[in-house]
């Protein structure tokens, strides 16, 4: 197809986003970049297995009703994901910025995942986004993430969400609080997946 | 001013006096080597015994005198107790005989302080890869924040485990990289990242119950961890937007782990640092330069008040020196 990548918008860690366009419609284009310092058989595997993966998560998500992008290619040798373009900023910045982002419905999406096996695998606030105009949200990057996980893959999930509340905001267990509200009104085993929490804390180095 | 600095969390009882500008006139260390591993008691009598003459030779290769130390820094944790015991023990001693303030030093950002002072790093995410640690650390909002780290053990750890199982002697991070030279063959292992945070237990289950040549596993025990670490460090960066990397700890004197972090950073147009080898590893410069610095901000605890803490998190300290 006839695409046009116009600017770069950001460099992640494993990909390059792109503004672009397609059919005189507005698109993100993501490439997963090839990484020199990884074994290039290794790297391979990594970027094929990933960009699979997110495509495949992204649509599940979708058929949930969860806020994500809508694909429109994928392409596997290229290594690309052609998706919605969503005008949004980064949770991390919203909250920086004192911009109030509903963490309640953001735990109640993370429910409706978790309720049907599916996990993010890299939930961070930076991979969920926030439109102040449109008060909406839209999770992307699912390349870590997996379907038919078990209650304890749940649990890394929210541990990772509430150490990227801890690493930049200040009041981080009361907004974590707000996020576990909500998502225990869509996930029916939370009170399991809480536990799990409590425990990798407990795991973890130094606690 | 001059600090003396005491370092003492794993198997190295360090000595050091450092000049509050920053120049430091000694640091000498001696490292209990134990043939299996760590052994906590053991090696807390080794520091015992070892800590009286590192004193004595400090302040002489300082040439100063005992009493133009104005300051005594001690590693307070993380660490294995009875070693963090011994050493607080000689520093508390020391610091109440000469009648000057001690200061209770985290020995995870003591790493990152004397990267600042060491290199041209100044605002870095560090990678602070050693035997009991693998964490991702940078500075952010007063505090240095983990941002990513092992689930479950160190790198260092994993490396020692599987040298043991095969006959090597510890520490065996050096002999694996010497054996993974001689391999080239990508043997399949688990790639265990989880957003920020990394696991090696089961890489190394893994490795274990290879039948592949020694050498070949190795190799890709190197290629896979490594790559996963260099693979959370980027996302640090990207996540806090920083654009400089600095390297402490033991494993971080692995070649290979450098060129990747360093093939990483070009490709990023980020700038890679990585301090002398002797400020790699667990040193006592870094500690006493890390006190000089808490204590010019205000710092300084009451001998009741300096308990080591075992399990003391790199987040707790309120960074007030910067």
């Amino acid at each position: 197809m006839e695409l046009e990548w116009n600017e770069i918008i950001t460099r992640g860690a494993e990909a390059e986003v792109w503004k672009g366009e397609w059919r005189n419609r507005e698109m993100i284009i993501k490439k997963r970049v090839k990484k020199g310092y990884r074994h290039p058989k290794l790297d391979e595997i990594i970027r094929k297995k990933r960009i699979r993966k997110e495509a495949k998560l992204i649509t599940e998500a979708r058929t949930l009703e969860v806020p994500v992008p809508i694909i429109y290619d994928l392409n596997e040798t290229e290594t690309l994901l052609v998706m919605e373009y969503f005008q949004g900023e980064r949770v991390m910045d919203c909250i920086e910025n004192d911009i109030d982002v509903d963490l309640k419905k953001i735990g109640s999406y993370i429910g409706k995942l978790h309720q049907e096996g599916i996990t993010h695998g890299d939930l961070t606030t930076s991979n969920i986004l926030f439109d102040e105009r449109t008060k909406s949200h839209c999770f992307i990057d699912f390349s870590l993430g997996e379907n038919d996980s078990s209650k304890e893959i749940m649990g890394v999930d929210l541990h990772l969400l509430r150490e990227a509340l801890v690493s930049v905001h200040e009041e981080p267990l009361k907004l974590f609080e707000k996020v576990v509200e909500g998502y225990e009104e869509t996930c029916s085993f939370h009170q399991d997946v809480m536990n799990w929490v409590e425990d990798i804390e407990r795991r973890g180095r130094y606690r | 001013m001059f600090t003396l600095g005491f370092e003492g969390t794993a198997h190295t009882v360090g000595v050091s006096v450092v000049h509050e500008d920053g120049e430091v006139l000694s640091n000498l260390f001696k490292t209990y080597k134990g043939t299996e591993g760590i052994h906590p008691r053991k090696a807390a009598n080794h520091h015992a015994s070892e800590v009286v003459p590192l004193i004595e030779r400090s302040i002489e290769e300082a040439d100063i005198e005992k009493e133009d130390i104005a300051l005594i820094a001690f590693s307070q944790g993380p660490g294995l107790g009875p070693c963090l015991r011994t050493v607080a023990t000689a520093a508390r001693s020391l610091s109440l005989s000469l009648d000057v303030p001690l200061v209770g030093v985290n020995h995870c950002i003591a790493h990152l302080e004397i990267g600042r002072l060491r290199t041209d790093a100044e605002n870095p995410v560090l990678l602070y890869a050693s035997g009991g640690n693998t964490q991702v650390i940078a500075f952010k909002k007063g505090r240095y924040r983990v941002f990513g780290e092992t689930l479950d053990i160190g790198i260092g750890n994993m490396l020692d485990k599987f040298g043991r199982e095969n006959d090597m002697s510890f520490p065996a991070g050096p002999l694996i990289e010497e054996e993974a030279k001689k391999g080239a063959r990508l043997v399949d292992l688990p790639y265990s990242v989880k957003g920020m945070d990394v696991e090696f237990s089961g890489i190394m289950t893994a490795a274990l119950n290879k039948d592949d040549p020694l050498e070949d596993i190795c190799y890709s025990l190197q290629e896979t961890t490594f790559a996963m670490l260099t693979e959370v460090t980027e996302r640090a960066l990207a996540h806090t937007r920083k654009d400089e990397v600095l390297l402490g700890g033991g494993v971080v004197q692995n070649r290979r782990l450098q060129d990747m972090i360093q093939k990483m950073t070009e490709e990023r147009g980020a700038t890679f640092h990585v301090p002398e080898p002797e400020f790699c590893v667990d040193n006592a410069a870094m500690i006493a330069w890390t006190g000089t610095l808490m204590h010019a901000s205000g710092i300084s605890i009451s001998v009741e008040d300096s308990n080591i803490r075992q399990k003391f998190r790199t987040d707790e300290v309120e960074v007030t020196w910067r």
